[in-house]
């Protein structure tokens, strides 16, 4: 069941995903090749300026473009979910021989997947667009300086660690971003009886706040942690200070993915105790 | 006890149920269907008719109280059983029909597709209409059509004729209703008591509440009481002054 529920729901947010996701694909070699373009050009002809402005309307549109692939995923995804439980099209959601779990399931995977495809088409777009510009090398120079500062020559298992750890909080940090929605959501339409959106925007916002603020408080924890770390122990081996920082690392991975688990869950009970469709 | 639940298609012991901050629609319901009987649930606005069929198709929950369906406690494995029409349009509008009857197809195993054809066919609805372009009217006839098209063993039919055309409302009420699976309950609420009165085997007047006020068979009311359905509705529950 749950993959013929994932394979309806694909078919309908693809339905309408690629529109943005080929566009901004087209459009990054397009803006890339304006760069070109206005970089190469002859800084006083009257033809550059036109290719200036051609290149900043590109820019532009790319930007905007870039910003509604990942907003329209998200709205795409969530207004599935949305309408699936919370409106009339519930009736036939919730008369289907299907376990509530696995409704939610379906929606959780599909707008995972679906949220790491943009993810992926945002970055094939970039690199695109700094290919065709001319500056493909230049940004992948500096995309390595980058990670060498930041992850060091310590060897090339503690930094493979260390990306995995990094992937692993991005990913779980995909997941609470979606499962905060889908909580809000939830939580909008089973406290509020007309204005559900209005009180899922107004709770995923308080909610945001506040998980924001404990975020940031862990965060600085760990980070003073370490400082005081580093500065006590001063004599502590480079090998050491590294496993210590890893395990810091470790416990925002579980502490994010106790988030995503409570909010999980939350939405869960819900979907299965508290949904009165009226 | 048990045996005579697994016989009943449906069996409600002391339902309740209360909407937030409100005073209960149904208290201490109880109701009993038995297989091959068409019944109509009648009432006024508010009785909590819809209520009832709500929680016996899973979409709400009660506060209190049983459900049994072909002897098993209501939850999300005997909707394979119930085939709920509800009184909205609740089809995604952006869907076309025959992606409709795919969905049907792969989530109930009852679904007769090749019925479904026919119906939609004889209703003049096209296949390759998106559900979004159509009237409200044959919007519910595509619901009423796709509902009944399943071999299910309890259908459940809130308002299934409001919406449509006098002549529409003669087929579903002949072909559709009349030729359900003989070992099948169809409970149906309705105003139009009128015109779904032929079809009926039983009825309950349902009054505020949730309280049966007056059930039986549907012909021995109008041999005994010399007395159709509806005019012995209004009698019961009359709004006029005496």
């Amino acid at each position: 069941m749950l993959t013929k529920l994932m394979r309806y729901d694909f078919r309908a947010v693809l339905k309408l995903w690629w529109i943005p996701a080929v566009t901004l694909l087209a459009l990054s070699p397009l803006t890339g090749l304006f760069i070109y373009l206005v970089s190469f050009a002859d800084t006083n002809a009257v033809a550059t300026l036109t290719l200036t402005i051609i290149m900043i309307l590109l820019l532009l549109l790319y930007i905007l473009t870039f910003a509604a692939h990942i907003i329209l995923t998200l709205f795409f995804c969530h207004r599935r979910f949305y309408c699936h439980f919370f409106t009339d099209e519930g009736y036939l959601t919730f008369t289907l021989p299907v376990r509530r779990r696995t409704l939610l399931l379906s929606k959780t995977l599909v707008t995972f997947i679906m949220t790491v495809a943009t993810v992926l088409v945002c970055a094939a777009s970039l690199a695109l667009l700094a290919v065709s510009s001319g500056y493909g090398s230049d940004v992948a120079h500096w995309i390595g300086n980058q990670m060498r500062s930041f992850l060091g020559d310590d060897g090339f298992a503690v930094n493979a660690t260390v990306i995995i750890i990094l992937l692993l909080l991005f990913l779980l940090w995909l997941c609470s971003t979606q499962f905060l929605i889908q909580f809000a959501i939830t939580l909008g339409a089973v406290i509020a009886k007309k204005h559900k959106i209005l009180a899922a925007i107004g709770l995923y916002y308080l909610a945001s706040n506040v998980l924001g603020l404990l975020m940031t408080l862990f965060m600085e924890f760990t980070t003073v942690f370490t400082a005081v770390a580093a500065v006590r122990f001063s004599d502590m081996s480079t090998a050491r200070f590294d496993v210590i920082s890893m395990l810091l690392m470790f416990m925002d991975i579980l502490f994010l993915a106790m988030l995503d688990t409570i909010l999980y869950l939350l939405t869960l009970s819900s979907i299965e105790r508290r949904l009165n469709l009226a | 006890m048990e045996q005579m639940q697994t016989e009943q298609t449906l069996v409600c012991r002391n339902l309740t149920k209360s909407y937030l901050r409100g005073r209960p629609v149904l208290q201490n319901l109880n109701i009993t269907l038995r297989p091959g009987r068409v019944v109509g649930l009648l009432g006024p606005n508010g009785c909590g008719k819809s209520t009832l069929l709500k929680l016996v198709s899973g979409i709400l929950v009660p506060d209190s109280g049983e459900i049994f369906i072909c002897g098993e406690p209501q939850s999300e494995a005997t909707n394979r059983f119930v085939s709920y029409l509800p009184e909205r349009t609740y089809f995604d509008g952006h869907m076309v029909v025959a992606e409709l009857m795919d969905y049907f197809g792969d989530f109930y195993e009852d679904f007769d597709r090749e019925r479904a054809e026919t119906m939609l066919q004889d209703l003049g609805v096209d296949r390759a209409a998106r559900l979004s372009t159509l009237s409200k009217g044959t919007k519910e006839k595509v619901q009423l059509v796709l509902v009944m098209s399943r071999r299910a063993r309890l259908y459940l039919l809130d308002e299934p004729i409001g919406g449509v055309d006098p002549a529409a409302r003669d087929y579903i009420l002949r072909t559709i209703i009349g030729q359900y699976d003989k070992n099948a309950t169809v409970l149906i609420t309705t105003h139009l008591i009128h015109d779904v009165e032929p079809a009926l085997d039983e009825f309950a007047f349902m009054a505020n509440g949730g309280r049966i006020l007056l059930s039986g068979n549907a012909e021995a009311v109008r041999s005994e009481r010399g007395k159709s359905l509806d005019e012995l509705f209004r009698e019961v529950f009359s709004c006029l002054p005496n």
